[in-house]
């Protein structure tokens, strides 16, 4: 259990990237969820021992470990957002040299343990390519290769599936959902997609305050009214989203495809009820706290 | 444009300028010519000469320019590399040549700009000056003389180092490439400037250098600098621009461009793919093929986690780093550089006479410590600061740093690479220098680059980290580590390191192959690398603690740095030690507590004792015992006592009997006849006042008893001519700690603001009493019965008479004789003696193989000096082989202390070997110095240095043949007219010899004036002369001066007018021949006979010879008549020389030869 209590990370400026942040993250898949800027990777970097805090504490399965990150460090996984690698070595030796540095396994069996982990990541055809050629997507597999290594207690991850195509994100996803079996697993992502598809709980965070935490089902429980879903012309767009909530807006063959917060009433022409997703809870989420913040900060 | 703007707001750049700025406020221009005086009135250089200008401009560039532009060039190429914007700007229009002439335009538009508002200042700098009438001398302003210099001298150095670092930076992508280009081209430039013996560089390599110097200073200082013409001339001059200069010039411009092209090229390859880093191993897929075969595994069971301890982890980033740091050029160009500068160092250094050495592993690791430390620190700030800044440019510090490693280790790790690495780059220098080396053992080189070095290294990496820890920024560790080491190199110039100071221990290492190692300084030596390496760990462990891996919240207090455990107790360690050695300088001979003291023996005594009427040694008895040191002090301590025996010669009665005694007299107890009298101690002067004043011509005996604590404290230099070590002693009455010296000792205290122009001689009527330039007016009897530790042999001066035990202590008895000596030195040493016939070599087993030749050579020098000058009145000269804490030899009456840096290590002198040459020339010392000691008057150096070069010149035609006196009179010449500054020249018989070019001139003019006379006199006339000029002056207390001299040997002259004529010319005047041939008539007028008419200008109307040279080596004399010779020549003559056999001393003997085709 990851406890979190009244964090509060302020920059020079000043500026608040953490609002007193309160949080408990049990075992299993935990997401964070929230906008760009919204304090995520503030609050990974707090936890993994990289940021210290302006105030407040993080308590590890009972341990406080805000100022004493190398209690964290032995078992962590992390995997960061923005990270690189040595350019100059191999994959299979990166990855080794972390192997090293976190004293996985026994010594003589790193190699074996680096290769099956280039493996797991669908990187051992290119473990001898120098991390240099490696492409966008393989780097971040690589990192995710070293974030699982040792199979750390507790493994942080942000925005992890940048940069990987469909098919391996979805193996990341069965992984990461693997790996959350036997420990606590934090995914901070502003994709709500993937916490929908992964997190059996989750918090949002916006403007570095907490607005939400709970499971995906209570927060679209929570919507209050109905969710409408329909196709609009561009000329009604811009009037509709004047008048009510939209929560989603895609493009559906060449037209718009929109869905709708319907609080009470009936709902607009041409638009059909359709069951609340994740998102949708996300959305209504973020517009009614800037319906909130907006003002004030003004 | 944006490079420019990237540069223009780069510290580094900011730095230049402010460096420049600096240098055009604090140096006179005019400092950077060697001529004029302005110090006390003269003729002074003007400050906007153009050759004070271009020289100027030529070594600002070389020390200011040379580190910033080739590493702004090199950023320039790493810079987009390094914030991953290239593919962006190659994915744009632009073309690769425009992307690397913008980037280069950038830099050198900024360069540019600094080197503009530098010529710019210097010129608003010199009209302030001479508005507000500051001490710069100004001349005519002239606005060629400001604009040529930055554009001819300092513009090509800063294109071609740009160029460089730029073309480095994009081939390599690597950092420490670039920075080992700037640590490269920064020595390999002020090594064009040192000034090379002949027949180290040839002409061709010393041209080529010429071609490739970058700054152009090397031509100036061979074709403008290498001959003083005096200011006057400097002033006036233009900067004389030839051929080979405007060849430099191009080259220059071309190596840019090929290496821009280059650049081009290389960039074009890799941009647009043609060029692959490395090609995919083969059998690799591509990963989506891969994806489609790769089984899903089920995750296993888990890997135990043991997280590494510090020493692992620091290992494991250790072996990281090192392959990371392997795989870079610039480690590789280091190591060569490195391993070149071992072998120029060994090739082209040379020794005592301009010769070469033989060169030990000892002395050339000693030697080569300044650059062995300088190119480290350089290889350790570039390599350590690239190192840690990689997790940061690569982004893995965001992994890295999340994982189990401790804080130390990430420090440490890349600390621990860097060492390894430069660990193996000074094994390859070693090995370098072994292989260079002449024999002897090898462990010297890893005793000292290893294990000495050690601290210095640790400390210096301490250093790196610990501003890697405060700036967390690549650039601004770098500069800090340059500041540094410039502020270092500093203090070194300034001679302002001390022992407390002294981290890379630049000047304080002697090597010596006649003892044990470093015998001289090990107790500071030992605190010294306590300090630093207590340093080394409080620096770390405090870098440790402030290291960011952590980002630390600015709103919440930090501990203080001190907190970390370990700190405290290596600083406390480090201060403890720093003190000792404050403390141990303070107190030394040459410490501040000496000074103070000296400094008030010349306030308290100049005035009150200089030239005070002083009574007359008849009679020296002294005891010397030289303890053995204790265990705790590394000099021992010597107790003096005896007696003087003094006779009253003045015209009146004495009050007071005053003698200077050096501040490591201890203890000082004075008698008067055997009673006890406290004198009176005027900071070194003890003025001894008997009851009764001393009647004329009466005796007095004043007795004299004290410690001598000559190794007491440390001294900042190591450099000392006496000492008293456990393997050797070396003390002497030249100085004032052996014996007391009756009177004032002129020198002692006085400063540079109180030094003064010495008066002219004294006007002293013929027949009267002319003191000597030092020591007792007569020759005095001496008996010195010296105790030292068994195991010590002991030579002093005299004929031992008496040698016995004493409480286990060796004790020997030496006694002058009647011809009595007016100077006592003794030496001891652990020795093997050699005997010859009237002469004995003492000397360490290594050296017996040299000892040999100058034992030979001593015989040689006794037998011939005495047939010459006199009989030698004792009957053994003996030479004691000393350790080289001074390279010197100095001659005392039957002894000569010779240091085995005099030669001992040398191979060839000009002539003969060094060790001969200098054997021979302290030989004759004997005759000039001791026999005859001249008058302490103007022109008493040319009477001891030049008569014994003089001597020497003798002994090599006599012994080796006129080849080997030609070239030794070739070196006294080159000597002479290198050192030689024609404002401040003074005729040989107004010599001070205070200043080093009066010294060449005494030794190095006055050797040639002699021959001249020998010459003119003819030989034997001469000799003869020189003998009835030792005899009516030895026994004193006359004293000849050289006019003196000269009219002694004017009466034995045949041509009176002739002789006059070359006595004023070489030894009143200061006048040069500089001798211009002109081939007026040349040509074959009948079969098989040439006429060959030359003329020549410049001979100042001094006898000359020349001659002519054939094809099959026939040759042809002439001699010069009214400035021309004419010859009726057997054979083609292909080339014409004036005097062919160095009878005529010359400004330019390579001018004075002309080739026929």
């Amino acid at each position: 259990m990851l406890e979190i209590r009244d964090l509060v990370k302020v920059y020079p400026g000043p500026v608040a990237a953490l609002h007193g942040v309160r949080l408990d993250v049990p075992r299993g898949l935990f997401g964070l969820l929230g906008p760009n800027g919204s304090g995520k990777s503030t609050l990974m970097k707090i936890l993994a021992g990289l940021l210290a805090p302006t105030s407040g504490r993080v308590v590890l399965d009972g341990v406080d470990v805000t100022d004493r990150p190398q209690l964290v460090w032995p078992r962590l996984g992390y995997l960061p957002q923005d990270f690189g690698f040595y350019p100059r070595l191999t994959g299979e030796a990166m990855l080794r040299h972390l192997l090293d540095l976190k004293g996985v396994g026994e010594r003589s069996r790193r190699s074996r343990i680096a290769l099956e982990l280039l493996d797991r990541v669908n990187l051992g055809a290119a473990a001898g390519r120098r991390v240099a050629e490696y492409s966008g997507g393989m780097r971040q597999r690589l990192g995710i290769a070293q974030a699982i290594a040792g199979d750390p207690e507790l493994l942080i991850v942000d925005e992890p599936t940048a940069g990987l195509d469909p098919e391996e994100r979805l193996r990341f996803h069965h992984l990461l959902a693997e790996l959350a079996e036997t420990r606590t697993v934090l995914l901070s992502t502003h994709l709500v997609e993937d916490v929908a598809m992964l997190c059996p709980r989750f918090a949002v965070l916006r403007f570095g305050r907490l607005l939400l935490e709970g499971t995906p089902q209570q927060a679209r429980r929570a919507i209050p009214g109905r969710l409408a879903e329909g196709l609009v012309a561009r000329d009604a767009l811009e009037p509709l989203r004047r008048t009510a909530r939209v929560t989603q807006h895609l493009l559906f063959e060449g037209r718009h495809r929109v869905r709708l917060h319907v609080p009470e009433g009936p709902l607009p022409p041409e638009f059909v009820e359709v069951p609340a997703t994740l998102e949708d809870a996300y959305m209504l989420l973020t517009l009614d706290d800037a319906a909130r913040t907006l003002p004030a900060s003004a | 444009m944006r490079e420019a703007q990237f540069q223009f707001a780069s510290p580094l750049l900011w730095a230049l300028a402010a460096a420049a700025a600096f240098a055009t406020m604090a140096v006179n221009p005019a400092a950077m010519v060697p001529t004029g005086q302005a110090a006390v009135g003269g003729v002074a250089p003007f400050a906007n000469a153009p050759l004070a200008l271009a020289q100027a401009m030529a070594l600002s560039g070389l020390i200011f320019y040379t580190f910033p532009a080739t590493l702004l060039g090199g950023q320039a190429a790493l810079r987009d590399d390094e914030a991953g914007v290239g593919p962006l700007l190659h994915a744009t229009p632009l073309r690769t040549r425009e992307y690397v002439a913008g980037k280069l335009a950038g830099v050198l538009l900024a360069l540019g700009a600094v080197a503009f508002g530098h010529a710019l200042l210097i010129a608003c700098w010199h009209l302030a000056s001479a508005w507000l009438g500051a001490r710069l001398v100004i001349g005519p302003i002239s606005l060629v003389a400001y604009a040529l210099p930055p554009l001819l001298f300092l513009g090509p150095g800063i294109a071609l180092c740009a160029v460089v670092g730029f073309a480095l930076g994009e081939r390599t992508r690597s950092p420490l490439a670039v920075y080992a280009a700037a640590s490269v081209l920064f020595p390999l430039g002020v090594a064009g400037l040192v000034p090379r013996p002949p027949g180290v560089l040839d002409g061709w390599v010393d041209g080529f250098f010429v071609l490739v110097d970058p700054w152009g200073a090397r031509w100036l200082s061979r074709t403008v600098f290498a001959v003083d013409r005096g200011a006057a001339w400097f002033n006036d001059a233009a900067i004389p621009f030839d051929l080979a200069f405007w060849v430099s010039r191009a080259v220059m411009a071309a190596g840019c461009a090929v290496i821009v092209v280059a650049a081009m090229r290389h960039c074009e390859r890799v941009v647009r793919g043609r060029e692959t880093s490395r090609p995919a191993p083969a059998g690799a897929m591509a990963p989506t093929e891969a994806a489609a075969v790769v089984r899903r595994q089920p995750l296993g069971p888990p890997a135990t986690i043991r997280p590494p301890g510090a020493l692992e982890a620091s290992l494991v980033l250790a072996r990281a780093e090192l392959a990371q740091l392997v795989r870079q050029p610039g480690a590789w160009i280091f190591a060569a550089f490195l391993c070149l500068l071992v072998l120029e160092h060994a090739g082209a250094t040379r020794g005592v006479l301009d010769s070469p050495v033989r060169w030990t592993a000892g002395l050339l690791a000693t030697s080569l410590v300044p650059t062995v430390t300088a190119m480290g620190a350089l290889f350790l700030l570039f390599s350590l600061s690239d190192a840690l800044d990689r997790g940061s440019r690569t982004r893995a510090v965001a992994v890295v740093h999340a994982t189990a490693v401790p804080t130390s280790a990430l420090l440490l790790g890349p600390l621990l690479a860097s060492h390894v690495a430069l660990a193996g780059l000074l094994a390859g220098g070693a090995l370098v220098a072994l292989a260079s080396s002449t024999g002897g053992a090898a462990w010297p080189l890893p005793f000292v680059w290893g294990l000495l070095l050690a601290p210095s290294s640790a400390a210096w990496g301490a250093a790196v980290l610990l501003a890697w820890a405060f700036t967390h920024d690549r650039a601004k560790t770098i500069g800090i580590g340059l500041g540094l080491l410039a502020l270092t190199a500093a203090a070194h110039l300034q001679d302002r390191l001390e022992w407390w100071s002294n981290w890379p221990l630049w000047g304080v290492l002697r090597w010596s192959e006649s003892g044990p190692a470093l015998d001289m300084a090990r107790e500071p030596l030992l605190l010294n690398r306590v300090l630093f390496t207590a340093l080394a760990v409080a620096l770390t462990i405090i870098a440790i603690g402030r290291f960011p891996r952590r980002e630390a919240d600015r709103l919440r207090a930090r501990p203080g740095m001190l907190r970390a455990p370990g700190s405290r107790m290596a600083l406390s360690l480090a201060f403890l030690a720093g003190g000792l050695l404050v403390h141990g300088v303070a107190r030394s001979t040459d410490g501040s507590a000496a000074r103070t003291r000296d400094a008030d023996y010349w306030r308290l005594n100049v005035a009150a004792w200089s030239g005070a009427p002083l009574a007359t040694i008849e009679r020296l008895d002294a005891r010397i015992d030289l303890h053995a040191p204790s265990a705790g002090r590394v000099h021992g301590t010597v107790r003096v006592s005896g007696r003087y025996r003094l006779r009253n010669e003045s015209p009146a009665a004495l009050g007071a009997l005053p003698f200077t005694l050096g501040p490591a007299a201890r203890s000082v107890r004075w008698t008067l006849d055997g009673a006890s009298i406290a004198a009176e101690d005027r900071a070194g002067l003890f003025v001894l006042r008997p009851a009764m004043p001393l009647p004329v011509d009466a005796t007095v005996e004043a007795g004299f008893d004290y410690d001598l604590y000559l190794g007491d404290g440390y001294r900042r230099g190591v450099e000392a001519v006496e000492f008293v070590l456990p393997s050797s002693v070396q003390l002497d009455t030249l100085g004032r700690h052996l014996l007391p010296v009756p009177g004032f000792v002129a020198g002692v205290g006085e400063s540079a603001e109180r030094r003064h122009e010495p008066a002219p001689g004294p006007s002293v009527p013929p027949g009267q009493a002319r003191a000597p330039i030092q020591g007792n007016p007569r020759p005095f009897r001496t008996r010195l019965e010296i105790t030292a530790p068994s195991g010590l042999s002991v030579v002093a001066t005299g004929e031992k008479t008496a040698e016995f035990e004493r409480d286990g202590r060796g004790v020997t008895v030496w006694e002058s004789g009647p011809q009595g000596v007016r100077f006592v030195s003794l030496a001891a040493g652990r020795w093997t003696p050699r005997y010859g016939d009237g002469v004995a070599v003492y000397h360490h087993p290594s050296l017996a193989h040299t000892a040999a030749e100058v034992l030979e050579t001593l015989t040689s020098a006794r037998r011939r000096y005495s047939e010459w000058f006199g009989a030698y009145p004792w009957s053994r000269l003996r030479l004691a082989v000393m350790p080289d804490h001074a390279t010197r030899a100095r001659s005392f009456p039957t002894l000569i202390h010779f240091s085995e840096g005099m030669g001992l290590f040398s191979g060839d002198g000009p002539g003969a070997p060094a060790a001969t040459i200098v054997a021979v020339h302290e030989a004759a010392h004997q005759w000039w110095g001791h026999l005859l000691t001249p008058a302490a008057a103007p022109g008493a150096d040319v009477l001891l240095e030049g008569l014994a070069h003089y001597s020497t010149l003798l002994w090599l035609e006599a012994e080796r043949g006129p080849e080997s006196r030609q070239a030794f009179a070739r070196h006294l010449e080159e000597q002479y007219v290198s050192r030689r500054r024609v404002d401040l020249e003074r005729p040989l018989v107004a010599l001070a010899a205070g200043t080093d070019h009066e010294r060449s001139s005494a030794e190095n003019r006055g050797a040639w004036a002699f021959w001249m006379l020998d010459r003119q006199l003819g030989r034997e006339r001469l000799l003869a002369g020189l003998r009835e000029l030792i005899e009516r002056y030895r026994g004193g207390p006359h004293h000849p001066t050289l006019e003196d001299a000269l009219a002694l040997l004017r009466v034995r002259a045949h041509d009176a007018a002739a002789f006059d004529h070359v006595a004023d010319f070489w030894f009143r005047g200061t006048e040069l021949p500089e001798l211009e041939l002109e081939v007026v008539r040349s040509g074959a007028f009948a079969p098989g006979r040439h006429d060959l008419v030359v003329a020549v200008a410049g001979a100042a109307g001094l006898e000359l010879t020349l001659a002519a040279f054939g094809a099959a080596g026939e040759r042809s004399d002439m001699p010069l008549q009214a400035g021309v010779a004419r010859w009726n020549l057997p054979f083609a003559p292909l080339r014409v020389v004036a005097d062919p056999d160095l009878q005529l001393l010359q400004l330019h003997r390579s001018r004075a030869a002309v080739e026929l085709h």
